[in-house]
């Protein structure tokens, strides 16, 4: 075996075995989520708290008279952390915000002596909420605790664990209700994965938008989750290895376009029922003056003596007011032979650009850029720039050379064009006209 | 999104905050702004969960680690002196929760059985028994060596980007994968 072959396969052996798993990702960052929104609720404890410790026992005693101390406690008093060390890490519990923090850590300890108390109580009734196209029936078909059957916390742990697991749901609460005569209500609020509304890709240097869909796994109209989402965006950037794009990095973004309300233990929370989901490609590879390629071949105008012109403007094409409109732009051989532009730099003045705003009026440079770029111009371009030899299939590119807001004033929100071309008329070897694509992007008021 | 769906709804918030560094989005969390805590958790948390796997064979017990490691950062950010090490900063926290957990309940199952163990289940699941071998190698390495490591081949960076990372020399970390990956290979020999 080759050196070079076996450097090769340890590559790939470390690369499978450190491999990530975007479903372990998820569940850390949603724990986290949990946790760092119920420190933000979280009362201070005061730094000499007897009274904290007379409305905590209070609170305690009234509790354990209700009968209700053993099932809520292991639901929703514990913190999270406490919960950590007994239960999966899927558990995203919220903590009752009315609850005072000194008591979530006594009860922990408190659990083993109302468990029993709660043991010999039956289950009465079990509440199910949250549930849009999962049934009760699939619910309850998933649980083993019954109405009419003594409560078994050990059971009902499990219940949570089945529930958790069956991959319909992005969260499962559960905890007790209340208490009749007739014994404990039980309380399971579930909340489902959002259903994708529509799929988009944008950013350069994506091959085409059917390669890439049929890399990725979600569909229009299935289920949205964050890993499998994950696993799209590492099947997007495989296409983009083999499509000579190996710098590329994708990134998704979920947006709700519809969402509902559900309200568990006097808490409403709003959640996500439909969502667009886009996937942002970004090319990173490629500094100014390098012949790395990272505009699809949808970005390219029609071939100019050999030449062809492509333009882009980076990994999105929406901006808010204000923010800067980088335009990258390649000039492409696709002749058989070394073509020598007689100017490397692209300087706007080399190129002729045409801006058009929402309204279809074609923009005017700017007072200050327009004096600048007629400096550039008495320099004679062609002379202060070298010339640049693209041999065939090469590319010569700018990555995010020009700021377009420098020159025109975009703040208006709206749908902008950018039309540009690379107009050469005194090149001893090559003269023409290569003209790219007309770029669109939309400018929007600042959030 | 994380966990929640109620999460969607603020991504658009977040956008703005994505493109932002890593010491922005420090000082950021650092004046109580958990959403830019969030963004930084989700930048490192693959390499979190990664430097804890290789310690810890239970994958509850190290999603559980890792969680803690990010809530631990979050709670002594005012400790961070240079922002612009967060991320070495963190996955030294890691390191410190991984071991302490391992102490605590991990099963650490040493090279040596894991092969042996590999024998029985190879035939069933060899990818599963390569990726346990990989990872017990990888964990066995010296520190400086583990981190560039799991850095390169976890999260795709060049050296670089490493170096940048965890604010040493480009030049050191090719030196660092340049003496691992022997040490690695020499570990790995059979599934080569």
């Amino acid at each position: 075996m080759t050196r070079e072959s076996s450097d090769a396969k340890l590559d790939a052996l470390l690369a499978a075995g450190l491999a990530a798993a975007p479903e372990a990702e998820e569940r850390v960052l949603a724990q986290l989520a949990e946790r760092l929104r119920n420190e933000a609720r979280k009362p201070e404890r005061p730094a000499i708290a007897p009274n904290y410790w007379i409305s905590a026992a209070a609170i305690v005693a009234l509790a354990a008279t209700l009968g209700l101390f053993g099932l809520l406690l292991p639901r929703s008093m514990r913190t999270v952390s406490s919960q950590r060390e007994t239960k999966s890490p899927q558990h995203t519990v919220i903590a009752r915000p009315d609850v005072p923090a000194i008591i979530e850590d006594a009860a922990g300890e408190e659990k083993k002596e109302h468990g029993g108390m709660l043991a010999r109580q039956e289950v009465s009734e079990i509440k199910i909420s949250g549930n849009r196209r999962v049934t009760h029936e699939q619910i309850l078909a998933l649980i083993k605790t019954r109405a009419g059957v003594k409560f078994d916390q050990a059971i009902w742990d499990e219940d949570w664990n089945r529930l958790a697991d069956s991959g319909h749901f992005l969260n499962v609460r559960m905890s007790g209700a209340g208490a009749t005569p007739a014994g404990v209500v039980l309380a399971i609020d579930v909340v489902e994965h959002p259903l994708i509304e529509s799929i988009r890709f944008m950013g350069m240097g994506l091959p085409s938008e059917q390669d890439a869909r049929t890399a990725i796994r979600s569909a229009e109209g299935g289920v949205y989750t964050r890993g499998q989402v994950a696993l799209d965006c590492r099947a997007i950037e495989a296409l983009l290895r083999t499509g000579n794009r190996p710098g590329g990095k994708v990134t998704a973004e979920a947006r709700a376009v519809s969402t509902y309300k559900t309200k568990f233990k006097n808490e409403e929370v709003e959640h996500a029922e439909r969502v667009e989901l886009l996937y942002v490609v970004r090319v990173e590879a490629g500094e100014p003056g390098t012949h790395n390629s990272c505009l699809p071949d949808g970005a390219y105008g029609e071939p100019e003596k050999g030449i062809r012109l492509g333009a882009g403007v980076g990994s999105t094409e929406a901006f808010a007011t204000g923010t800067p409109v980088r335009v990258s732009i390649e000039a492409r051989n696709v002749s058989k032979e070394a073509v020598t532009l007689p100017r490397c730099g692209l300087w706007p003045r080399c190129l002729r650009i045409k801006v058009f705003g929402p309204g279809g009026e074609e923009l005017q440079l700017r007072g200050a850029s327009a004096a600048l770029l007629d400096s550039q111009e008495s320099q004679k371009g062609a002379a202060t720039h070298g010339s640049w030899t693209i041999q065939p299939g090469g590319v010569f590119g700018q990555l995010n050379c020009l700021d377009i807001t420098k020159f025109y004033n975009l703040t208006k929100p709206g749908i902008y064009e950018i039309n540009i071309a690379y107009v050469e008329t005194e090149g001893a070897n090559w003269r023409g006209e290569a003209v790219a694509k007309p770029l669109r992007f939309a400018i929007s008021a600042k959030p | 999104m994380h966990g929640d769906v109620q999460h969607v709804a603020v991504l658009s918030q977040k956008a703005a905050l994505s493109d932002a560094g890593d010491a922005d989005l420090v000082l950021r969390a650092k004046a109580g702004d958990t959403a830019a805590f969030e963004i930084l958790a989700k930048r490192h948390v693959r390499t979190v969960l990664g430097l804890i796997r290789q310690r810890c064979n239970d994958k509850h017990a190290t999603e559980d680690a890792a969680q803690q490691a990010l809530f631990q950062a979050f709670q002594s950010l005012h400790q961070l002196q240079d922002p612009e090490l967060f991320g070495a900063w963190l996955y030294r926290i890691a390191f410190r929760v991984a071991v302490r957990r391992v102490q605590q309940t991990c099963r650490e199952v040493p090279l040596a059985h894991a092969s042996e163990s590999a024998s029985t289940t190879c035939i069933d699941d060899p990818p599963a028994e390569r990726q346990q071998a990989v990872r017990d190698a990888v964990g066995e390495l010296m520190e400086p060596y583990r981190l560039v490591v799991t850095l390169k081949y976890l999260e795709g960076m060049d050296a670089a980007e490493i170096g940048r990372r965890l604010g040493i020399p480009h030049g050191t970390v090719r030196a660092q994968l340049s003496r691992a990956l022997p040490m690695l290979r020499e570990k790995l020999r059979r599934y080569l």
